[in-house]
């Protein structure tokens, strides 16, 4: 095993941990970089929370749109505004297009 | 309206005509009168196509789930207006952009309204062409970002560690009944206004890759960056909103609940 593998996986440093643990949310990691980020892990107080909680802002983001009801948020409702704009948009485009 | 009717080759004799249709009756019984819950659609969206539409319920019957699936543009603001101002919201952050999307999406989907052949709901097909829009929006965002914006992420991540590369100050585990705070609308506000504080260029990529979960080759592709950038900026990106979520939710609950 290369020295450099070694030294990865015995005295991998939390900053390096952390950019490991972002990218393994994006791609496999190599078998030295999955296994440096867990001996890390077992000695590391700081670094198991922080990969629980990317993993959960992941999972939570990807979910949002089938948790929050669609009428649980007048943030989330066009306005009254944009809403009469829209349609007169919409009617002058579907009356060029129809006739 | 009428136009639309004869499309479907509604008998003329049958009862189409501006309709009278009780006020009082509940949306929701009408909703699920007219259409019943297999047709797909929530009752509210159900009752405001058939007071649009002016039509009676035994014309509504006749009609089959895809012609009820397709709509007149006249009805979609109501119809999909708000489902798909939302859905842009949550991705590009920004009210007047989110307008836009919304509203290029319904003309784009005037224009290509023969493309829809009813395999989907008409909502699945307009959030299909929004999505696509969302992606056009940061491929020109990201090409009018100032080129490299690397240097800055570098120190931006190294903050948080020592010049041993430790944690300048202890992760703590958030609280068990996190899994709760996603029911929570203040929740999704602060991580809003924590996302908001992302410089373009790292939000647009995060957006991608975990709002909307695209690949990340395709995403580097959209943004015109190397495979190496966009991990920087997507490491970047949960570096922060770890944190700020820590510190404007969690930690900020915990206050409440000692104080």
């Amino acid at each position: 095993m290369a020295w450099s593998a070694i030294k990865m996986l015995l005295a991998l440093k939390c900053e390096e941990s952390t950019r490991l643990v972002s990218e393994a949310l994006d791609r496999e990691l190599p078998a030295v970089e999955r296994w440096a980020v867990r001996l890390h892990a077992v000695s590391c107080r700081s670094c198991r929370p922080f990969r629980r909680q990317v993993i959960f802002l992941r999972e939570t983001l990807q979910q949002r749109f089938a948790l929050e009801s669609a009428d649980s948020n007048d943030a989330f409702r066009l306005s009254d505004e944009a809403r009469t704009r829209i349609a007169r948009v919409i009617a002058d485009r579907a009356s060029e297009d129809s006739f | 309206m009428r136009r639309r009717t004869e499309n479907h080759g509604t008998d003329p004799d049958s009862p189409v005509q501006r309709s009278s249709w009780p006020a009082d009756l509940p949306c929701r019984s009408l909703g699920l009168l007219l259409v019943g819950s297999q047709k797909g659609l929530p009752p509210g969206t159900a009752c405001i196509a058939t007071r649009h539409l002016d039509i009676f319920p035994d014309v509504w019957e006749k009609m089959s789930e895809q012609e009820i699936a397709r709509t007149d543009p006249s009805a979609w603001v109501d119809l999909h207006g708000d489902a798909l101002y939302r859905f842009a919201l949550i991705r590009v952050r920004d009210q007047a952009v989110a307008e836009d999307l919304v509203q290029e999406t319904f003309l784009a989907a005037i224009r290509s309204k023969e493309t829809f052949a009813g395999q989907a709901t008409e909502r699945t097909w307009m959030t299909g062409i929004l999505k696509n829009k969302i992606v056009d929006h940061f491929r020109q965002q990201s090409r009018s970002l100032p080129p490299d914006e690397s240097n800055e992420k570098a120190e931006f991540v190294t903050a948080f560690f020592d010049s041993h590369g430790h944690w300048k100050s202890r992760v703590r585990a958030w609280s068990a009944d996190a899994c709760e705070s996603i029911s929570n609308q203040d929740f999704w506000r602060v991580l809003d206004e924590c996302m908001g504080k992302l410089p373009g260029g790292v939000s647009g990529a995060f957006t991608l890759r975990d709002v909307e979960g695209l690949g990340t080759g395709q995403i580097c592709k959209i943004l015109d960056i190397t495979a190496t950038n966009l991990g920087a900026r997507l490491h970047r990106a949960r570096m922060w909103l770890r944190k700020c979520l820590e510190q404007n939710w969690f930690m900020h609950e915990k206050r409440k609940g000692v104080g």
